[in-house]
């Protein structure tokens, strides 16, 4: 019985540690899903005047989606550390599991709203490149602005949860 | 840069303009008049003519270009409609060549072509409308309404039909039904009444939302009609093959109408240009910039082309700033790319590629840092410069992205990465036991395991490109701006990050202790000749110092610059990890039985081929955005205006020289 409970605990550990990891994964592709959503839009009103902007509308519209790769990488990270992918999973303490929940939540929040709005100034950016197809290279480095809190949101994520 | 302005006798003026946009050196800016018999010149006759061809000639280009057999293979895909010719080349063909005839011919093609399609669409609604009443015996063209009898043609839902007829024929015994047709859900009814009672079954028609139909008034009967309408559909369709027959016919002389269009253009920018000039009644004034070292040439050779001439150098107008032109050695070419997305600097601040080039370069190196897509990229791009003939504005690029690729090779093999592979994963001969750990040959960090030494790398780099900003635009403000401002307003700042950067290496042990007593006071030295200085243009004593305290703040602003870089290792963190999870996924895939293999592989080579797109992309954008956010800021305005010589421009024709 008192063995049992203390199994139990273990799993809960790891419990809190997928939940983490799903936890970016769904906020990560949100954002990008919400951001692409609404880059995809504007572009496709700019493609309907200028087909032949298409190469670019496609580029300026995928910038948004790296959000995405980001909870999805953290989310592999912890399916990997945790031994869920190579099938040896090995008990892990709850305050380990807390841990990694907690360390999973930089990279999908900051993701969530990262994704949105870059995509909101991706949308902006075809605007740009519908007036004169020369302005791409702003009209990325504008999105990329957006892009870095993703970015350090998923460097610190990953940090913490490749100390398992 | 320097502006000029160029007198010339009229006579002369046409010759000149050629010359000049043969040359295309001259940045052509408006004149403002300082003496009355100088008047602006204005368009012409001519200029309307020549603007009038060019939209025809575009439009014959346009419209031909559907019916042109689309040449096969990727380097015809690479040149598009581009020609390539020699200028003698242009004007002969052109010359010989009655484009005129080739435009008109093209109109009334299209004009036909628009005709028969609306025509067509016309008679295709007329069938369709007529085809339910198909069964209608009586001529069209008999009469509709007569002094005492009306026939009308009404159509309403099938589920109403029953009701509808009892109620019509309870109207009056003057009423008879003929041809009643159904058609799927709607029946088609010929009514035959008398005059007086039209009133009540238009009210009849109202209530079950029946409607009239208007048929065409035609000879003969419905079914004659839609033999003809058939007849002439066929009529239509063989004038169409006919005149598309044409057309590509025509569109065979496209390559000379190309020529065409740009030489007429040609033509009609020369004509535009005389809007900028001004003129007595007999000398033109041309006023423009053209490069410091190009203006003895131009008056050689201009004396070759008459003597009633004056070429002066003169002083920029008051707030005019010149054109900016970079130029640079070959093999920093490709670097301009980086630039361009910025735009250019101001005409006296300082060209960035060649500083920007070696930080943004390792940097997209770092950001992919793995070894075998950088081969990837390498190979790509160096195989696509040396078969393909690219035009000069990609080719730059790709060059930027061959550089990009040898980088990332180099910086794959120093951080290990290997198709996201892990060292126990890679085959035997890439690796080798270091310590006590499984490495890759010639690896000297590692992002997966000692992250923390990547970033203090990121950041150290990060922190030099700063420092170098800031020294680069005390440098150049010392020599092109003012000594003493340079001195006093931006050496201090150099100074003090300068002393910081000893001042870390000091705490981490990496310059010996003894240091520590000697760098201490250039620090508090650092501070003070910033408090000093920063307010210096600040009315009173309290201002100056309390300026001069806050722009310490600064130093936030440097800290923020230098943290930013951490994005290095993140990146580079993305890629490989990326990597792993393809390989991953490949593998699990392989267990699959028997087909498991096929699987694993088509994984393999599309999730590595998408890892390196988007993170190539990611890195080129990311390491941009380093040098336009965090270096540019340092030394650079930017936002001058391009140096755009009066030319010959050109849609199609590349001028071979």
């Amino acid at each position: 019985m008192e063995n049992e409970i203390v199994q139990s605990v273990s799993q809960w550990g790891l419990a809190l540690a997928v939940m983490g990891g799903a936890i970016a994964v769904f906020l990560g592709g949100i954002g990008s899903s919400i951001g692409v959503g609404l880059a995809g839009q504007a572009g496709a009103g700019v493609t309907a005047e200028k087909p032949e902007l298409f190469g670019k509308v496609l580029v300026l519209e995928a910038l948004p989606a790296t959000q995405g790769i980001y909870g999805f990488l953290v989310g592999f990270l912890v399916l990997m550390n945790t031994g869920i992918l190579s099938g040896s999973i090995e008990p892990m303490s709850l305050s380990e599991g807390f841990k990694i929940f907690f360390g999973c939540l930089p990279a999908g929040i900051s993701c969530l709203f990262s994704g949105m709005h870059q995509g909101k100034v991706s949308a902006a950016g075809m605007g740009m490149i519908a007036k004169d197809g020369s302005t791409m290279g702003k009209a990325m480095v504008l999105a990329a602005m957006v892009e870095t809190y993703a970015v350090l949101g998923f460097l610190i994520s990953a940090l913490i949860v490749f100390s398992i | 840069m320097q502006k000029i302005n160029l007198w010339l006798h009229k006579e002369d003026k046409a010759k000149a303009l050629v010359f000049l946009q043969s040359k295309g050196v001259l940045h052509l800016t408006e004149v403002s008049s300082g003496h009355e018999a100088l008047k602006p010149m204005g368009a012409d006759e001519t200029g309307h003519e020549l603007e009038m061809e060019v939209a025809q000639l575009d439009f014959a280009v346009n419209f031909l270009v559907q019916y042109e057999v689309p040449k096969k293979g990727l380097q015809a895909k690479i040149d598009g409609p581009s020609v390539k010719a020699h200028i003698n080349e242009v004007e002969d063909t052109v010359k010989s060549f009655k484009y005129k005839d080739v435009v008109a011919r093209c109109q009334s093609v299209e004009e036909q072509l628009v005709n028969l399609h609306n025509e067509q669409k016309a008679l295709e609604a007329d069938k369709e409308k007529l085809f339910p009443w198909r069964y209608l015996t009586c001529a069209l063209d008999s009469p509709r309404e007569t002094r005492n009898v009306a026939s009308l043609f009404v159509t309403l839902a099938l589920k109403d039909w029953e009701e509808f007829k009892t109620e019509l024929v309870a109207i009056s015994p003057l009423i008879v039904l003929e041809c009643d047709n159904i058609v799927d859900i709607r029946v088609y009814v010929h009514i035959i009444c008398d005059l007086t009672v039209v009133p009540d079954i238009n009210s009849l028609i109202g209530t079950y939302k029946a409607e009239r139909v208007e048929l065409p008034e035609a000879k003969g009967s419905v079914t004659d009609e839609l033999d003809r309408i058939d007849k002439r559909l066929k009529e239509i369709h063989d004038r169409q093959a006919q005149l598309k027959e044409a057309a590509q016919e025509l569109s065979k002389d496209l390559p000379k109408l190309r020529m065409a269009y740009d030489f007429v253009n040609w033509k009609h920018l020369q004509k535009k240009a005389r809007r900028k000039f001004l003129a007595t009644d007999s000398a033109v004034l041309i006023s423009g910039w053209m490069p410091k070292e190009g203006v003895p040439k131009i008056r050689e050779e201009l004396l070759k082309i008459t003597k009633n001439f004056e070429l002066l150098d003169v002083e920029p107008d008051e707030g005019e700033s010149a054109p900016v032109l970079l130029k640079h050695r070959r093999f920093l070419q490709p670097f301009r790319s980086v630039t361009d997305v910025y735009g250019l600097p101001l005409y006296h601040e300082a060209d960035p590629t060649p500083y920007l080039a070696v930080f943004f370069i390792v940097y997209f190196g770092m950001c992919l840092t793995d070894a075998g897509y950088g081969l990837i990229m390498f190979a790509a791009t160096w195989a696509i410069l040396k078969y393909l003939k690219i035009p000069k504005s990609i080719e730059n690029l790709v060059r930027l992205l061959m550089y990009g690729g040898l980088l990332t090779f180099i910086m794959g093999i120093l951080f290990g990465g290997w198709f996201g592979m892990t060292p126990d994963q890679a085959p035997g001969f890439m690796t080798a036991v270091r310590g006590e750990k499984l490495m890759f040959i010639g690896q000297v960090f590692d992002p997966l395991g000692n992250a923390l030494s990547v970033l203090i790398l990121s950041l150290s780099l990060g922190f030099i490109q700063v420092l170098f900003g800031v020294w680069l635009n005390f440098f150049h403000n010392f020599r092109h701006i003012g000594k003493k401002d340079a001195l006093l307003d931006n050496l201090p700042w150099a100074y003090l990050l300068t002393v910081i950067g000893l001042f870390i290496l000091l705490k981490a042990g990496l310059l010996p202790e003894i240091l520590a007593s000697a760098i201490t006071p250039l620090l508090y030295a650092g501070i003070i000749s910033l408090v000093l200085t920063q307010g210096r243009k600040k009315s009173n004593i309290i201002a100056k110092f309390f300026s001069g305290l806050l722009s310490l703040y600064n130093l936030v602003g440097y800290m923020s610059d230098v943290l930013s870089y951490s994005r290095l290792l993140a990146l580079g963190l993305a890629t490989t990890i990326i990597g792993m999870a393809v390989n991953t996924i490949a593998s699990l895939a392989n267990g699959i039985p028997y087909v498991g293999i096929i699987f694993a592989i088509i994984i393999l080579i599309g999730g590595h081929i998408f890892n390196l797109g988007i993170n190539a992309l990611g890195s080129f954008i990311h390491s941009g955005r380093l040098q336009f956010v965090e270096f540019f800021g340092k030394f650079l305005e930017g936002g001058g205006a391009p140096f755009r010589p009066f030319a010959r421009e050109s849609k199609f024709v590349h001028l071979k020289k």
